[in-house]
């Protein structure tokens, strides 16, 4: 990675490429404004997962605190979400849920993304016999529910966020791999890679600089919608009893603890319901930006 | 006598959100006559194909045009010129290999034109497609009627293209780089073909090409295009043989063919502009050998000084 | 008269045992110090997989490629990408063969990061040279390849090439996807290379004009082999295989056939 290239010439920058780059992420949300909506979304939960903390009403009672007296409050002036069958503020709850949440999602995408590019990338450049096992070997991790092969993981592992977050990179790095794979696959032909291999440059920076580089698109884009769909299944796992335990403000868990009184107390399921939802919708719409933004061939000229 | 396809000033403009953003073709006269061969030359992003494109009335989305593109008296520009497009003008692309679609027979898609076109019965499309096939000299015409365009090679491909286009009898057929992607001996075989078949229809040709070889080989007239405008038009034995135009005259003296390998080339220096936007002056000024300070201040016309051989350089003699 | 490059009896075959396709069938040349050789012939005639195999990029299915005295197929992989910086390509499409993502001067860098120890402000200073030295001014390295013109794409391509002082270039199809008076440009710019550095070229082309001006020998290819060669003055000024005079005879912008 210490590649001594990029500080080439500094001082010779007509044109950068970042400011380009970041004037037309301000065109695309000023015309596309779901992505607009997107960024506000994933901008909100970001700063309730980091300030969390500061931001709930009642912090000690969001990690898990018990209140009694003030136990099944509808939500109203003092409780805006109302209180759950502990008493505890169910606002505060979905705030300082959104931090393991998305520690969590990262966790998983960066782990999975990590392990399923490197595989990826020599597969599809190298081909041959490894190219075939590791295309194998995805499609069988592929051919099982991914939910089930993380219940199987989660169920020899034991319980808990940890496991679960690597449960799910062991369900997920496949995805990676198989588009990591086709790109470098396609991109292994093209004249520049073979340019590159007629100058003697060493493979491992053929994969860097020339594959990877240009398969960054839909790595991203992928690893975005990927972030919300995790938050997703970490909810499902909790809501099954298989991930985060209680006291842990899960937004699965609370789903799942006030399943049995959603008709009468519907504001505990409702509202963490809510923040996996709103989390999900905003990182598929910034997914979706993403594509349009960094995709070169649907670039107007 | 009139001629079939008269093209006034035609302009074509870019526009991306109400805003011009490029103008590659910056007001292009030109007639082609009754049985005409001409040939539009120029190197890419002179706007040449744009030209064809908007005289077939296909002009690419973001395209605007403005002007006048008459065709055997129709408008071109106007909104329903698409109703006569394979009827009285038709195209053959560049690269046979993706102008057909891959997933259907070679006659399929010649059926498809007659179609839209004519109230034949299937016996008599049949026969029609088999008959074209027939005149472009394919050696088996029935079973080229059945082959996938993968199952037939780029010769014979441009021919069957060239079927098509004529399937309606085009009062005009226009060429865009006919050749470029095939090998030499193949490229002419094609070109002998298409002189052929227009001695037999009398259709008009427009051929738009990068090769003044070819147009030197097979076009009555030429037009030079330079950054969007008709730089110098004529005979083509005349302005090949004696070109007005500096450009004209840098791009016959690019050529590698019979020069002597102890000299240099004359490349023409610099590149063509890559934009037109708010270019005063002459476009070519900047890459001239003969550049005087006028030149960047008037916009050159396109005038006549011998019979029939005009151009655009206010350096130019004229009587 | 030594030769830099000498292919010997070289033959590639893709395809299956059953359907094999001789690519290249049986091809010797001798690429002598100095020269200009020139390789013609149509698509599908091998001339390319000809050069692929004398750079090694693909391995020949017989046969020996040997660039100064060495044979690449006997050679590791270390000394066969050492071998490289001594033998440079040139190819075809300058917009397909430089990675859209990597700016000019990192593209022109990548050769030198590779074979030499040079860094920092000496990288910078051989990569301006480099720019210089093929007619591309100072103005350049920032940019991305999207932002300049196919000749202007073609020589970083040459930059590149020459970025670690090769003895010798194989130049496959270098102009033939530029314009007329572009492709003027880059041949003298070739020619000028050439003589300032020492080079020998192979140049493959399908352009009988472009060979003719440039190559002092020329072998013609079809059909995977070479059906004739000899000096370039005597192949074009009197062929003697009927394939080279209907190539000759097909070149454009020689009779008027209306």
């Amino acid at each position: 990675m210490t590649y001594p290239l990029l500080p080439v010439v500094p001082s010779l920058t007509p044109v950068n490429e970042r400011f380009t780059g970041l004037r037309h992420l301000g065109r695309v949300l000023s015309r596309d404004w779901l992505a607009a909506f997107g960024l506000v979304l994933v901008v909100l939960v970001l700063v309730l997962a980091v300030f969390g903390k500061w931001i709930a009403p009642h912090p000690e009672e969001g990690a898990g605190l018990a209140n009694i007296p003030n136990r099944n409050l509808a939500p109203g002036a003092a409780h805006w979400f109302g209180t759950d069958e502990l008493g505890r503020d169910v606002l505060s709850r979905v705030i300082i849920g959104a931090g393991p949440a998305l520690s969590v999602a990262l966790f998983v995408v960066v782990a999975a993304a990590t392990i399923g590019i490197v595989l990826g990338a020599i597969a599809g450049y190298r081909g041959g016999w490894f190219d075939t096992v590791i295309m194998r070997i995805t499609e069988f991790f592929q051919s099982f529910p991914p939910l089930l092969l993380a219940m199987i993981t989660v169920a020899l592992l034991g319980a808990g966020p940890v496991n679960v977050g690597i449960a799910l990179a062991i369900a997920w790095w496949p995805w990676y791999a198989r588009i990591v794979r086709a790109e470098a696959a396609s991109l292994r032909d093209r004249s520049f890679v073979e340019a590159a291999r007629a100058m003697g440059v060493p493979t491992w920076r053929i994969l860097y600089r020339h594959i990877l580089r240009n398969s960054t698109t839909p790595i991203l884009v992928q690893a975005t919608v990927d972030i919300g769909t995790v938050v997703l299944w970490v909810g499902s796992l909790a809501f099954i009893g298989l991930g985060a335990q209680p006291p842990s403000p899960d937004w699965g868990l609370m789903v799942q603890e006030g399943r049995g009184v959603i008709l009468n107390r519907w504001w505990i399921s409702t509202f963490p319901g809510l923040a996996i939802f709103v989390t999900v919708l905003g990182f598929n719409l910034i997914g979706d930006a993403l594509r349009d933004i960094l995709d070169p061939r649907q670039t107007k000229r | 006598m009139s001629a079939l396809l008269s093209v006034k000033d035609l302009r074509i403009d870019f526009v991306d959100r109400g805003r011009v953003t490029n103008t590659p073709v910056r007001g292009i006269d030109l007639e082609v006559g009754h049985g005409e061969i001409i040939g539009v030359v120029g190197e890419s992003g002179c706007g040449k194909t744009l030209t064809g494109l908007a005289v077939l009335g296909l002009l690419p989305g973001g395209a605007t045009a403005t002007g006048s593109v008459l065709l055997d008296g129709g408008d071109q520009l106007a909104p329903n010129a698409a109703n006569r497009r394979g009827e009285d003008v038709s195209i053959v692309f560049q690269n046979p290999g993706t102008a057909f679609n891959p997933v259907f027979t070679i006659g399929a898609q010649l059926r498809n034109v007659v179609r839209r076109h004519r109230d034949f019965t299937k016996r008599e499309e049949d026969a029609h497609i088999l008959n074209y096939l027939t005149l472009v000299q394919l050696p088996d015409p029935a079973r080229a009627a059945a082959s996938y365009p993968h199952e037939l090679s780029g010769g014979m491909l441009q021919r069957a293209m060239i079927a098509m286009a004529l399937l309606c009898e085009p009062k005009l057929l226009i060429l865009d780089e006919p050749t470029t992607a095939l090998d030499v001996t193949v490229a002419k075989q094609i070109l002998e073909l298409v002189l052929d078949l227009q001695r037999q229809f009398g259709f008009s040709v427009l051929l738009i090409t990068h090769n003044l070889g070819i147009v030197h080989d097979i076009c009555d007239r030429v037009a030079v295009l330079y950054a969007g405008r008709v730089i110098e038009l004529g005979e083509t034995a005349e302005v090949l043989k004696s070109p007005k135009h500096p450009y004209t005259q840098g791009l016959l003296d690019a050529l590698p063919g019979n020069r002597d390998p102890n000299m240099p080339l004359a490349a023409i220096r610099g590149t063509v502009p890559s934009n037109l936007l708010g270019i005063t002056g002459c476009a070519f000024a900047d890459r001239c050998p003969l550049v005087i300070d006028e030149c960047r201040r008037i916009d050159p016309a396109l005038l006549e000084s011998t019979n029939g051989h005009a151009d655009a350089c206010i350096r130019t003699v004229r009587a | 008269m030594s030769a830099v490059l000498d292919l010997q009896d070289v033959v590639k075959v893709f395809g299956t045992r059953r359907h094999p396709h001789r690519a290249v069938d049986g091809v010797s040349l001798r690429v002598e110090e100095g020269s200009i050789f020139g390789l013609v012939g149509e698509s599908g005639s091998g001339k390319t997989t000809l050069a692929r195999c004398a750079l090694h990029l693909i391995e020949p299915t017989s046969g020996r490629a040997v660039f100064e005295g060495q044979e690449l197929g006997a050679l590791s992989r270390g000394q066969l990408r050492s071998l490289r910086s001594r033998l440079g390509v040139v190819f075809q499409n300058p917009v397909a063969a430089l990675n859209p993502r990597m700016t000019i001067a990192s593209l022109v860098a990548e050769p030198l990061v590779t074979h030499t120890k040079l860094r920092g402000s000496e990288l910078k200073s051989r990569v301006l040279e480099l720019l210089d030295d093929v007619g591309l001014g100072s103005a350049y390295p920032s940019r991305l390849p999207h932002q300049l013109s196919g000749g202007q794409l073609q020589r970083v391509g040459i930059a590149r090439a020459l970025a670690t002082t090769p003895r010798m270039l194989i130049l496959d199809e270098p102009t033939s996807a530029l314009d007329v008076s572009v492709q003027a440009q880059i041949l003298n710019l070739l020619r000028e290379l050439r003589t300032r550095h020492d080079l020998t070229y192979l140049l493959i082309s399908h352009d009988l004009d472009v060979i003719r001006y440039m190559c002092d020998s020329v072998a013609v290819m079809k059909q995977g082999q070479i059906i004739e060669r000899g000096d370039t003055g005597a192949v074009f000024g009197n062929p003697e295989h009927e394939y080279t005079r209907s190539l000759l005879a097909a070149t454009p912008g020689q009779r008027r056939i209306r």
